[in-house]
């Protein structure tokens, strides 16, 4: 997991990996959490998650968590990279329709 | 060709990898496209998650797995032995949760749902759940095993 704020644009890109699922998701919530509070002015929360293998639905749950912690703070919230397969997981729980993405993550 | 497997895990979080890992491994045989290997072990880590999550509620108990694959069709059981759900209807709907502690999206049985092409769960309060999914996958075994059948030689 890592975390890249640009402070020219104001958004902050949290890059995921490996497999997520409820075994990770204490630590993942905590890390994302961690990051999105010690910074101000985040206009953006961004999620890439072109290094994640597997997502299930723990994942849907991380991300309506910190699409809502975003919202609180005045910040938008986009979702990126994801691979066809936990794409179909993301669109199933209608992920990209929160985000005002298209389908594949891109910003409509 | 038929096979068959059964297995018992305790219910802690690590083993829904395991699980995951064990189904993949158990229909590599048929060549599954990425897709169809995504879709199947995403529904047993929904299924086993559950499990553990609201069957056990994060106490040790026995999470059993059971596959069968005759020829394309791919079954898979799992059940516990947990608390069972009352209202076996309502728990299916898309974004219900018992909204315990932690952020759970509700999303799990729409994802098997969506995932497999048959879904069935029966649970009793106190007694515990069997979720049983089926999926035809796009081939069956690739490998043509003689069945043994003539036992020591």
């Amino acid at each position: 997991m890592k975390a890249v704020f640009d402070k020219a644009t104001n958004n902050l890109i949290i890059k995921l990996d490996g497999e997520i699922d409820q075994s990770r998701a204490a630590r993942i919530r905590s890390f994302m959490d961690g990051e999105i509070s010690k910074r101000r002015n985040v206009g953006l929360v961004s999620i890439d998650l072109g290094g994640v293998s597997f997502m299930d639905s723990s994942g849907i749950g991380i991300l309506l968590g910190r699409y809502k912690l975003a919202r609180s703070i005045g910040a938008g919230f986009a979702v990126s990279n994801a691979k066809p397969e936990i794409e179909k997981v993301l669109r199933i729980a209608g992920i990209y329709t929160l985000t005002g993405q298209d389908r594949g993550g891109k910003a409509r | 060709m038929m096979n068959h497997i059964r297995m018992e895990f305790l219910s802690i979080p690590r083993n829904e990898a395991l699980a995951r890992s064990l189904i993949g491994a158990f229909i590599a045989c048929t060549d599954p496209t990425v897709e169809e290997l995504a879709d199947v072990r995403t529904a047993v880590s929904e299924a086993v998650t559950n499990a553990i999550v609201h069957g056990y509620r994060n106490t040790i108990g026995i999470v059993s797995m059971e596959c069968w694959l005759r020829g394309n069709a791919l079954t898979v059981l799992i059940s516990d032995s947990g608390c069972g759900i009352e209202d076996v209807e309502q728990a299916m709907q898309p974004f219900f949760t018992t909204g315990d502690e932690g952020e759970r999206s509700g999303m799990g049985f729409a994802v098997m749902k969506a995932f497999m092409d048959r879904l069935s769960v029966e649970s009793k309060p106190g007694e515990g759940t069997r979720v049983r999914m089926k999926k035809l996958l796009s081939a069956p075994c690739s490998a043509a095993e003689k069945d043994a059948v003539n036992g020591c030689r």
